[in-house]
């Protein structure tokens, strides 16, 4: 646990706060982002985690330790770091600069060899690259080092520092998603700064947001933060396609679907009750083992191609955009086993945002 | 490969200009080359404390004492400021300075103040070799990318560690860049030794003169172009060698 007590950090004597007065408690195993504008004070607050910043007055306990009790170097050591341009040693190889801290601390040669293999397998890279040096990697595969450089020694904080911004958008995107799959193995405390709201949103337990003048605007989940903004400052941040976020954050599964849903089974002839009932025209059809099979107009014979399905861990943002693009205003969803299990329409949608 | 064709040119150069001087000054036809290539193969020239063994240990004595007090002088300057990033500007205006003081005025004017001796040679050496070492070592570390410091600051080293194990490895290219120019310069300009009464190879230039032997002249000349030249080629190959190749671009 990292705890902010009446944080206030100026630079100049006489300047605005970068950080005023700032109280926040980030948990232990979980991720939370820091996000804002520029000069909002996020990435003061990160760098006086691991006293890159002294604070001006206030104090930071990690576990009930004050850092400023610590021996900065033996703080920093404990704590990993990754910035926005890796930051790495050109002078070392990978293998080198991913060795740092075990070498700081000590470590065997035999330790920090194993060590180093372990990391380069653990964020995605080829053992091959252990020899090479930074300016002869991609920009992508310079940040993958800088995380494996961060985890090297195993702390169990990690502050990471816009680490995604540099890379072009289908490499941040495939460094998101592994970052929260990495994460959801290790279970460290991490405190990572972006700009970027969809980002904060993808990867954060908890988001900090932060406005103008270092204040902290809102600290809460993702979906609760969508789903009730503390402020005009966070609903503006939050932009207008608000709504559209949060439907990205929830499953198909989280929805209810239309109820009764017009589905058919095989063998059904008067499909018209069950359209009625669900007070539309059209049904979908289920085949023998519940898959569905196709759908129809009560005023036509012959059933149409099924088109989009919805599995249950797909986003109802996807859902939604299956549901414009159908002719019936609807999708039908399955479960895990591929069983059609109810219709999603427009008002399931809005009944989960409601 | 750059430094060796400098040093072809200049040998060229140096031949070149013997030559030319052999039609204005040599009376009797006897071409200077003919002589300087005499010069070298008399079999005294290469013994006795006139002979040019003796002359070349001497001259590179010189140079080694030089630059060893020059260096401990403006790497330490050099690397701190850049270090520390403050009085960078002020270090470089003065060393720049120091550059614009004639050798041969200072090597004069020392030679008045404490007489005779080597300190007045070494002080103007000294002085030669500083400006090139400090404003090149500062530079150096100056241009070591911020965000590998800060990294070196949040992996969690100490302040010597960041200079010792990050900062300057990186700088090396830039601080040996200086280290080699002040060499050279220091290897020719070492030639003054011989005006205030020592040896070296500026011997051959000044005696040559006083005695109007031209060959002398030009054959101390060519020896000193062809030190600076393996010079320039030694200290290149020691930069490569202590260069990692993650810094080559």
């Amino acid at each position: 646990m990292i705890r902010f007590e009446q944080v206030t950090k100026r630079y100049g004597r006489h300047d605005a706060p970068a950080l005023a007065e700032l109280d926040l408690t980030l948990c232990t195993g979980e991720l939370t982002v820091l996000v804002g504008p520029s000069g909002c004070g996020k990435t003061t607050t990160l760098r006086l985690i691991n006293r890159l910043e002294e604070a001006s007055a206030g104090r930071i306990i990690i576990d009930d330790m004050p850092i400023d009790d610590l021996d900065v170097i033996d703080l920093r050591r404990g704590i990993g770091y990754v910035m926005q341009h890796s930051g790495l040693f050109p002078h070392r190889t990978v293998a080198e600069n991913i060795a740092v801290v075990p070498r700081l601390l000590g470590w065997k040669r035999a330790r920090i060899r194993a060590r180093v293999d372990e990391l380069i397998t653990l964020v995605g890279l080829d053992t091959g690259l252990a020899g090479r040096y930074p300016h002869q990697l991609s920009g992508g595969q310079q940040q993958r080092v800088g995380v494996a450089r961060a985890l090297a020694a195993d702390p169990p904080i990690l502050l990471m520092d816009e680490p995604f911004a540099a890379v072009d958008p289908i490499v941040r995107t495939r460094l998101q998603d592994e970052l929260r799959s990495l994460q959801a193995r290790l279970q460290k405390t991490i405190v990572f700064v972006t700009h970027d709201i969809d980002e904060a949103i993808r990867l954060g337990d908890r988001i900090a947001i932060f406005a103008e003048g270092g204040r902290l605007a809102q600290y809460a989940p993702p979906t609760d933060v969508l789903a009730a903004p503390a402020d005009d400052f966070v609903a503006d941040f939050l932009g207008a396609d608000r709504d559209l976020k949060r439907l990205a954050l929830f499953s198909a599964a989280d929805a209810s679907a239309m109820s009764p849903s017009p589905v058919a089974d095989p063998g059904t002839t008067d499909i018209r009750a069950i359209a009625q009932a669900a007070g539309v025209n059209w049904v979908f059809w289920r085949d023998a083992d519940g898959a569905p099979s196709g759908w129809q107009y009560l005023d036509e014979t012959a059933p149409q191609a099924v088109g989009t399905v919805i599995g249950p861990a797909d986003s109802l943002r996807k859902a939604l955009g299956a549901i414009l693009q159908s002719p019936l205003g609807a999708v039908p969803r399955v479960d895990a086993q591929g069983r059609l299990d109810g219709v999603l329409d427009r008002a399931a949608l809005a009944a989960v945002l409601a | 490969m750059k430094t060796a064709i400098r040093g072809v040119m200049l040998v060229a150069g140096c031949l070149f200009a013997s030559r030319a001087l052999a039609i204005g000054l040599d009376a009797d036809g006897f071409g200077v080359v003919d002589q300087v290539v005499q010069w070298f193969a008399d079999p005294t020239q290469w013994t006795g404390d006139n002979g040019l063994p003796h002359r070349i240990a001497q001259h590179l004595y010189y140079v080694a004492v030089s630059m060893a007090v020059a260096v401990s002088i403006a790497l330490p300057v050099g690397i701190g400021l850049g270090h520390w990033g403050r009085g960078g500007l002020i270090a470089i205006n003065l060393s720049n300075m120091g550059r614009a003081v004639p050798s041969f005025g200072l090597v004069i004017l020392m030679f008045l103040l404490v007489g005779i001796g080597f300190l007045p040679v070494l002080v103007a050496l000294v002085a030669l070799a500083i400006p090139p070492m400090v404003t090149n070592s500062y530079v150096g570390m100056q241009a070591v990318d911020p965000s590998v410091r800060t990294a070196a600051r949040a992996l969690g080293l100490s302040g010597w560690q960041q200079l010792w194990q990050i900062e300057l490895p990186i700088a090396l290219p830039l601080v040996m860049a200086g280290v080699r120019t002040a060499a050279v310069q220091v290897l020719s300009t070492a030639t003054l030794a011989a005006y205030v009464g020592l040896g070296g190879l500026g011997r051959y230039l000044i005696d040559g003169l006083a005695q109007q032997q031209l060959a002398q002249v030009v054959g101390g000349a060519i020896v000193v172009a062809v030190l600076a030249v393996l010079l320039e080629i030694g200290l290149g190959t020691l930069q490569k060698a202590l260069t990692s190749p993650g810094l080559a671009r």
